[in-house]
Parts: structure tokens; sequence; C-alpha cells
């Protein structure tokens, strides 16, 4: 008998949790992990798109997409992409963060202005940085003729040697601000008497940075390491909505290569293998940054 | 007394070298607002000059040519029922996360968490083609279930976050005075969790106005185009009439700045929420 009231009770309870879960699931499972399977079954066909039958062709595309240069090129393209934006965000952005939460008047003022260009779509970015580096109106190329050094004066955008640089600069602007944020938090909750000690014990600011800051935001800098790397390689909207790739492939990217292999050259299957390829390294990528953490924590 | 002068002066230029380094990083948003405001001919010919006049000539003018009320009217419209459908779908969810205990509660989670780290590229395909197959492409309520959907692992992972701080007797008293989990919910947490609802609000606000992948692919039809999309197509037929383009940013760019400025607290909170991990 009392058996029978807690199983009730906890068919009860599991519908319960059910309920509040359900919505949620629905919606995430139909449309995040049922195309990503979808995708996946559509790389292993020949697929056009159009036709109503497709034939089952194994790993064909991603042979195809192995031995294909424009891959490799953007696979290159990605890889600086990545680096480059972890150089130019994640030291200048700490450096940053602890000016700002060093400073006796208006922190608060720094922090909600130095936000500011996160706010800033991508997409307002790639317009407004499209006219940063024209070569017509663009105002770095006005402050180089002012200076007579007219000779470095170039289309920014238009140059295979300086377009990825250039996009480096412009994605890195739109994300610094929450990655700001994020050391900002970490700095405060650090102690101020570890700095005290080390002060009495003659530490300069150089020794403070590297011997008390950076251990203790450990986790924060981890952290922020992490979504960088992974938000690049997801990147895409300020690439696309500049140069769509080009000039030449320059600026063309793993993003930007499956955009462009799906939906203007039609080769679907490809398409669909880039983007399975490319969700195995951004997962690979975190899970090991999230073992990396938990052996280095442990040690 | 010596030192603390030296003291003061370090604090100058720190305050000196930081608001340089401001003007530098806020000159690209200035500068947009500032060239909004000028002629094309005053563009071309000094970049750097301030306008003349506050001649909104250039944001009207962008705002007709481009059918930008048409697009700002669905980016308004999508964006309201994505925040509304992500609160409605993560908070109830997040609740049972963060406050009970079930088997399977980790797994389930963890199913969830990888979703953070899918990129829309591995799903661009069949998103793009089954909506085609069920007539949901230009669907201004696909793109809102679509960007509900993906948003999903991000907005549990906050909010539980959220209602992970509240003490656990809170339910548990709650519960001797026979209320069901629906009544606990409705009643006291999410009443509660109010400030990490408005955070969850702010950001799906951020991410819904910015988004540009997805509504390059779903929303073709210059009638259903939204704001990120239809500035890039703008500036692209736009080539030589810079001030219009101008125009057009400040257009697209004035709601989210109102927002943030009023909404600082919940993006501070947000942001840091992402930091802490657990």
């Amino acid at each position: 008998m009392s058996s029978l009231v807690t199983n009730k009770k906890k068919f009860q309870y599991i519908g319960t949790i059910v309920s509040f879960l359900l919505p949620a699931f629905i919606f995430y499972i139909v449309f995040m992990i049922y195309p990503i399977f979808d995708t996946f079954k559509i790389s292993l066909t020949n697929w056009n798109g159009i036709s109503l039958e497709s034939v089952f062709i194994g790993l064909k595309n991603y042979q195809t997409l192995l031995n294909d240069k424009y891959f490799w090129n953007s696979v290159v393209n990605t890889l600086f992409w990545v680096v480059m934006q972890l150089l130019i965000i994640a030291l200048p952005t700490l450096v940053l963060s602890l000016m700002i939460t060093k400073v006796k008047v208006g922190m608060s003022f720094f922090r909600t202005a130095f936000y500011l260009p996160a706010i800033v779509s991508f997409s307002v970015a790639a317009v407004v940085w499209g006219k940063i580096y024209d070569p017509q109106i663009g105002p770095i190329n006005s402050v180089l003729n002012a200076l007579g050094l007219s000779f470095l004066a170039k289309n920014w955008l238009g140059d295979a040697n300086t377009v990825l640089p250039a996009l480096v600069v412009a994605s890195s602007w739109v994300q610094y601000g929450a990655y700001m944020v994020m050391y900002i938090t970490g700095l405060q909750s650090i102690d101020p008497q570890y700095y005290e000690a080390a002060e009495l014990d003659g530490a300069n600011a150089f020794q403070k940075f590297w011997k008390i800051t950076v251990p203790s935001l450990r986790n924060s800098i981890n952290v922020v390491i992490s979504l960088i790397v992974v938000n690049a390689f997801k990147g895409f909207s300020m690439v696309w909505a500049t140069t769509q790739g080009g000039p030449f492939y320059k600026s063309d990217l793993i993003s930007t290569y499956i955009y462009r292999e799906g939906f203007s050259s039609g080769k679907i299957g490809v398409s669909a293998a880039g983007g399975i390829m490319l969700a195995i390294i951004i997962v690979g990528t975190t899970a090991a940054f999230n073992i990396y953490r938990d052996w280095s924590s442990e040690r | 007394m010596r030192e603390k002068s030296t003291f003061k002066i370090k604090d100058i230029v720190l305050w000196v070298v930081l608001f340089i380094l401001l003007i530098i990083m806020v000159v690209p948003v200035i500068w947009t607002l500032f060239n909004a405001f000028k002629s094309n001919f005053d563009i071309m010919n000094n970049p750097f000059s301030l306008p003349k006049s506050l001649d909104f000539s250039n944001i009207i003018g962008a705002w007709k040519l481009a059918k930008f009320s048409v697009n700002l009217k669905n980016t308004v419209f999508t964006t309201v029922f994505i925040v509304v459908l992500t609160i409605i779908l993560a908070c109830p969810a997040a609740y049972v996360f963060a406050q009970l205990k079930f088997k399977g509660r980790e797994t389930l989670f963890y199913i969830l968490f990888i979703g953070l780290s899918i990129p829309n590229q591995a799903i661009i395909i069949s998103v793009f083609y089954r909506m085609k197959e069920l007539g949901l492409l230009n669907s201004l309520w696909g793109y809102i279930f679509l960007m509900a959907g993906t948003g999903m692992p991000f907005a549990v992972f906050l909010m539980r976050n959220n209602y992970r701080d509240f003490p656990a007797e809170l339910r548990e008293s709650a519960k001797i005075d026979g209320a069901s989990e629906w009544r606990i919910f409705l009643n006291i947490f999410f009443p509660l969790g109010k400030a990490g609802v408005m955070t969850l609000a702010v950001f799906t606000f951020i991410s819904a106005w910015n988004e540009y992948m997805y509504p390059l692919v779903l929303l073709i039809s210059s009638e259903k185009q939204v704001v990120s999309t239809a500035i890039v197509a703008f500036q692209a037929s736009m080539k030589s009439n810079y001030a219009y383009v101008f125009g057009a940013a400040v257009i697209s760019l004035i709601p989210s700045m109102v927002i943030y400025l009023l909404m600082q607290r919940s993006f501070v909170q947000g942001v840091s929420v992402g930091a802490t991990k657990g």
C-alpha cells in the first residue's frame, strides 16, 4: 500500500519535472539537435538541394573538402584569425581592465564608456569599419597623408596583405568589451591584502602584475581565452558583411567557405561536411580547455 | 608628504592615459554619429570635420530610401517575441536544474551545455532546407522559433546560476505549506529572480537585434529583411552616398545604445555570470 503511494508520488514528481523541462527541450531539440544530425546526414549524400532523391556516398564529401585547396586556405586564414584575436584581445584587455580598477575617479564611467563598442552589432561595425578603411574617406588614410606618410595609405580591405589583419582589428574592437567586464569582475574579487603585503616587500608594479594579478585571475583568464578562441572560430558576420572572403580568398574563413559552398556554389554536401568539421573543431577545443582547466586546478 | 604628491601624479597620469585610450576606442562610434549629420560633400572633403548643424536629412533619407521603416518593424517584432519566448522557455527549465534533485539532471544539463559550442554553420544547411520544405522561408515566426531554440543553452545556463543563489529553504518551506512546484516557481522564484530575468532579457535583446547569419539565410525578401542584414545590403548598394550609409548606421545603433545606457547593471551582471562557469 505504502509503496503504491510512494510510486504515485514519484510519478507525480517526474511529471512535474518533465512539465518544467519539456518546452525548453522541445525547442532545443527541434532547432539545434535535430539540425546537427540532419546536417551530418546530408553531408553523407550527394543531394543537390532540389531533387527529391539523394544517394548515400559515405565520406566522399569530406574527401572532397580535404582535397580542396580553398578549404585549406580558409583553415590557414582561420588559424591566423584565431591567434591574432587572442593576441590583440587577451592581454591588452587585461591591462586595460587593471587600469580601470585602479583609477581613483570615474571608474564606473570608464567601464561604461569602454563597453560601448560591444553593443555595436557586427553588421553595423562592418559598415563603419568598411568606411574607416575606405581609400576615399577613410580617416586612417587621411591621417597618414597628413603625416606625410601617403606611401603607407592603401585600400585596406582591397589589399591582399592587409585585409585579414584589418578585419581582425575590427572584429576585436566589437568583442573586447565583454571580456573587459569579465576581467573587471575577477579583479574586484582579488583580496587587496595581497597587494599590500607585496608592497611591504617592495614589489614593483610589474612584479605585482605577474605574481599576484595573473595567478589570482587564473579562472577568469581561462574563461576569457576559451571564449575568444571559440568565438573566433565561429566568426562570420564581420568578414561576410565586408569582403565575403575576398580579395583572392585572402580573408576567407572556414565559416565563410561553408556559407559560400552551401549558398552560392550549390555544393550542399560539401558545405554540410564543412559545418560538421567546424563543430568538431570547436567542441574539441572547448573540451581541451575544460580538461586543461581541471588538470591545472588539481595541481 | 612627498610620497602623497607622487601618488597623486600617478593617479592623474593613469586617468589621462585611460582617457586617451577611451577616445581611440570610441572614435569609430563618434565619427559615425558626426558623419550622419554631415553632407556627402563634407564627408568626402574632410572626414574629421564637425557637423555644421543638426541636419537630419541623411537619417530621414536613409529611412525612406531603404525601406528602413519596414526593416525596423520586422526587427522590433522578432526581437520582442524572441525575448519573451526565451524567458518563458528558459526560466522553468533553469529553475528545475537549480533547485530540484532528480536522476539524469547532470546528463540533461550537459546535453544542453554542449549547445554553447555548436556553431551556426553546423546546422544552417539543415535549417534552411527544412524551413524551405515547410514553407517557413521569409517567415518571421520561423526565425523567432529558431532564435529561441538555438538560444536555449545560454539562457538556461544564465538563469540556472540565477536560481541557484536562492536558499533551498525557500522552496522547502513553501512545500510544507502544500504549494505545488509550479506555484512555488511562479509565485516565489520568478518574482524574486526578476533581476536575473532582466539580465536575460537584455542579453537576448542584443543578440537578437544584432543577429546576422540566420536572417541572411532565412529572411530573404526585402519585405521581411531585418536591420542587421538590410544595412549591409544598403551599404553595398550606396557605394558613393556615404552620408546615407552613416544615417542608416545611426538608425540601427540608437536602439541598442538606449537599452544599454538604461540597463547597464543588467549588462554587467550578465557578462559576469558568463565568467563564473560551473
